[in-house]
């Protein structure tokens, strides 16, 4: 384990000072042992810059958004945000609702009730990003909800994937009724 | 290396492998033969005492303070209605943001004591003194685009001192004549401090770091051409003189690292706000001037230069001449001696000038009022007499006996 | 050289502690969030929150203060939610006052300053706050020693401020100007005393935190310093001179 002094610089060392296999073993030691000490001290000093990037305060950024449900005519959608993200709220009548539980036996791709999506029938609010790569998808397509611009994906009256490239259905963010006319969404 | 017999992955066909790639790369670019060179076996002498670690921790200390400028960078906002906010953001909101602002604040102050003990040290030990004289040309350079970077980085919290110490510093430049008053418009980017001042000083605040890391390189290659000074003085010609940088000077600038370390830590946890001002906590407002409008501590003795001289325009050119002086000095101090150890009179001298910048720098914080000006009259006047004395010096200080050996 | 040269530079250190100006001192106070185990007093900061709100929010904004923060010192969700809807707010609001900048200087010359970092803007911190808070009088031979001619027009006597005349009349007046719901008696000195440390959490409430991890962290240092030492040596050991 004894590092043999390189020619240049043994010249510079006192001939008279034992250097003994004894010596070269504390050396190694106590090198070993200060370099971990230190890299461990280094990675708890790196953790906090890093995390100093990650969202701050993130309940602060836990956000909510009142919506007056009045200002929605029935059968119609509109588009409020939330978060910086667009939150569709669908003021669903009769005949649209009844598609919508019909489809929960077709909506095949990733299969989920109506209902376990919705909590009052005529209310259907999701979150108004294609689950594929992120666009905000526009009303249209086949199944009576909306179609994405960016790659073709198509969701149905209850916001339920039926056309790739998207796999997953539209989210449903955390909302709560505060009354009749008002939701509260976050 | 034939085609047909499938590679080897055992442990020595493998550490040939990246020798070879090594080498391969080695031949394209020197890196790992750069570092070999310049901080493995780059020979120091073996006589240097704890004077010599400051310059590492200098280099350090940059290195920290372009870190947590970055991070800091990530949140900061650069516009008058914004500035004060953001940084009470960073203090409240960001995660760990206190902790990287306080290190950014505190590790400026630091980064000055620890270039000021190493320009000391250059002093005593005559380390500028020829074939030196660029290497502490370049050590003064960097020097001047620190305190430019520190003062417009102390601007950006837009707090009172930093509006009204931007106002009294650019100002200064008016005595220009004839341009000064257009300049100064010019540098302010409007009539007054303001939103175009904030912006430039960031992008600037930003920037000179890295002009300041390309001066270090600068610094460095010129150092390494005559390799470092010794406490003695005296050249080393002996290769038994010399020991290699590593492992013998990496540890012992580890183990400054971390007595440094210590007191810095001590401040970022326990007193960050000593070395600043209260009045940067009231946002800046220009309709009110603070009774005492003072520069940080780092800036303190040459604020005091400034002051001691009533007309304005002396002021400004003693203030700057002040720094400027230090360019000439190793054509002004030509003694054949080097270290200070060696000259009686010198070192006489030079322990009065340090105690002169203190007094400086206790003139600088107080008001230029009563004693506060006879007391800045003359220590300007030592300041600049030191400097004076120093062609006498060369030619009738009779110095000590230099050993000739180490 | 070395060690004199150690000993010069830190004798930078206590010059700037000295005070330019013949400012009058302030008594320490004993605060309960000052030193390595300082921390935040729940209750106390309730009690200052309650005075802050009933007598400074008159005429003060905290405008970095939300009732959120008040999660930090322990307070539930819930408790900060019911807090800030006794003051018609959403907890993510801050807490700004309903004067307006006209009526202030109409009233008092004077913009009254926001009061989230009072403590740290203001020599003396903390210490200059109580006193200032506890500072007032009234008192005609006290009064006509520092002013002859009366107090400038407008302004208060009080023995803290510096020049001794502020615009602000006295805002803890009397004792029991609030209520406190634990039951503690609002004296006027214990009203100060719970705003000033209500108001330095305002301002500092990383404080605590800060104050704790620098132990472990200055701990570190201490053990990897000493580490460093002895391999030095170690590695020192067989060089000429040494």
């Amino acid at each position: 384990m004894a590092k043999k002094p390189s020619a240049s610089h043994a010249a510079a060392l006192d001939d008279n000072a034992p250097i003994g296999d004894v010596d070269a073993d504390r050396r190694a030691f106590l090198v070993n042992t200060t370099t971990a000490f230190g890299l461990a001290g280094a990675a708890c000093v790196a953790a906090p810059f890093i995390k100093s990037m990650a969202p701050n305060r993130a309940v602060r950024a836990q956000a909510t958004v009142d919506i007056n449900l009045a200002q929605i005519p029935l059968g119609e959608v509109k588009t409020f945000l939330w978060q910086g993200k667009p939150v569709f709220i669908w003021h669903r009548n009769a005949e649209q609702i009844a598609r919508a539980k019909a489809g929960d036996a077709t909506a095949t791709m990733d299969p989920e009730k109506d209902a376990a999506r919705v909590k009052k029938d005529e209310w259907l609010i999701l979150l108004g990003i294609c689950t594929h790569l992120g666009c905000v998808p526009i009303r249209g397509g086949d199944f009576g909800g909306w179609r994405c611009p960016c790659h073709g994906s198509e969701y149905d009256d209850s916001g339920r994937v039926r056309h790739g490239p998207a796999g997953a259905n539209l989210a449903v963010p955390p909302y709560r009724f505060l009354d009749d006319t008002t939701v509260r969404i976050g | 290396m034939t085609h047909d017999t499938p590679h080897d992955f055992g442990p020595k066909q493998v550490e040939n492998d990246i020798r070879n790639t090594a080498q391969w790369f080695e031949d394209r670019l020197p890196i790992m033969g750069l570092v070999k060179n310049n901080l493995v076996t780059y020979p120091t002498p073996r006589n240097l005492n704890y004077m010599w670690n400051f310059g590492s921790l200098a280099g350090i200390a940059l290195v920290l303070q372009i870190l947590t400028g970055i991070f800091l960078a990530m949140y900061y906002k650069a516009d008058v209605n914004m500035a004060f906010d953001s940084v009470q953001h960073i203090m409240r909101d960001v995660n760990w943001g206190w902790l990287i602002r306080n290190l950014h604040m505190v590790g400026a102050s630091f980064f000055f004591i620890v270039v000021y003990i190493h320009m000391a040290r250059g002093l005593y030990y005559g380390s500028y003194k020829s074939p030196r004289e660029v290497l502490w040309g370049l050590g003064v350079i960097i020097f001047l685009v620190m305190m430019a970077t520190a003062f417009m980085g102390y601007v950006l919290p837009w707090g009172q001192m930093s509006y009204w110490g931007a106002t009294v510093i650019t100002n200064l430049l008016s005595v220009i004549p004839f341009v000064g008053n257009t300049i100064v418009v010019w540098v302010w980017g409007g009539y007054a401090v303001g939103d175009p001042t904030l912006t430039r000083f960031y992008a600037f605040h930003f920037v000179l770091p890295f002009v300041i890391v390309g001066l270090v390189m600068l610094h460095l290659w010129a150092l390494h051409q005559h390799k470092s000074n010794n406490p003695v003085g005296i050249d080393l010609k002996k290769a038994a003189d010399y020991i290699p940088f590593h492992p013998y000077y990496t540890v012992k600038d580890i183990f400054g690292l971390g007595v440094y370390l210590i007191p810095f830590t001590f401040m970022v946890f326990y007193a960050p706000e000593y070395l600043g001002h209260v009045d940067n906590y009231v946002p800046a407002n220009p309709m009110v001037t603070p009774a005492h409008i003072v520069p940080e501590w780092y800036f303190l003795p040459f604020y005091a230069i400034l002051r001691a001289i009533p007309i304005k325009a002396l002021g400004v050119l003693a203030m700057f001449s002040s720094i400027c002086v230090l360019f000439v000095l190793p054509w002004l101090d030509t003694h054949p001696v080097r270290s200070g150890r060696f000259r009686p009179v010198y070192k006489q001298l030079f322990w009065l000038f340090l105690i002169n910048f203190v007094a400086l720098a206790w003139c600088g914080k107080n008001p230029p009022e009563g004693i506060y000006v006879i007391v800045a009259r003359i220590c300007t006047a030592y300041y600049f007499l030191f400097f004076a004395l120093m062609p006498l010096l060369s030619r009738y200080e009779k110095a000590k006996p230099l050993p000739t050996t180490i | 050289m070395p060690a004199l040269l150690f000993l010069l530079l830190a004798a930078f250190f206590p010059l700037f502690a000295a005070n330019a100006q013949q400012e009058p001192t302030f008594p320490a106070q004993k605060w309960t969030f000052q030193g390595v185990p300082g921390s935040w007093d729940k209750a106390q900061i309730l009690r200052g929150y309650t005075v802050a709100t009933q007598v400074c929010l008159a005429c003060h904004s905290f405008k970095y203060f939300t009732h959120r923060d008040l999660m930090q010192v322990g307070f539930t969700e819930s408790e900060v939610k019911t807090l800030a809807k006794a003051l018609n707010m959403n907890i993510d609001q801050p807490l700004l006052t309903a004067q307006d900048d006209e009526t202030a200087k109409a009233t008092f010359g004077k913009v009254p300053p926001d009061l989230s970092m009072i403590t740290k803007a203001r020599e003396g911190g903390p210490d200059y706050v109580y006193a200032l808070l506890t500072g007032f009088s009234e008192d005609p031979a006290e009064i006509s020693k520092t002013f002859p001619q009366g107090m400038p027009p407008n302004t208060h006597f009080n023995r803290a401020f510096p020049g001794h005349a502020i615009a602000m009349p006295s805002p803890l007046s009397a004792p029991d100007l609030v209520t406190y719901s634990d039951g503690t008696s609002a004296t006027i000195p214990q009203m100060a005393k719970d705003v000033t440390t209500f108001l330095d959490f305002v301002a500092e409430p990383e404080r605590t935190e800060r104050q704790r991890l620098g132990v472990y962290v200055l701990l570190y240092l201490v053990i990897f310093t000493l580490l460093a030492y002895v391999t030095k040596r170690a590695i020192w050991k067989d060089v000429k001179g040494h």
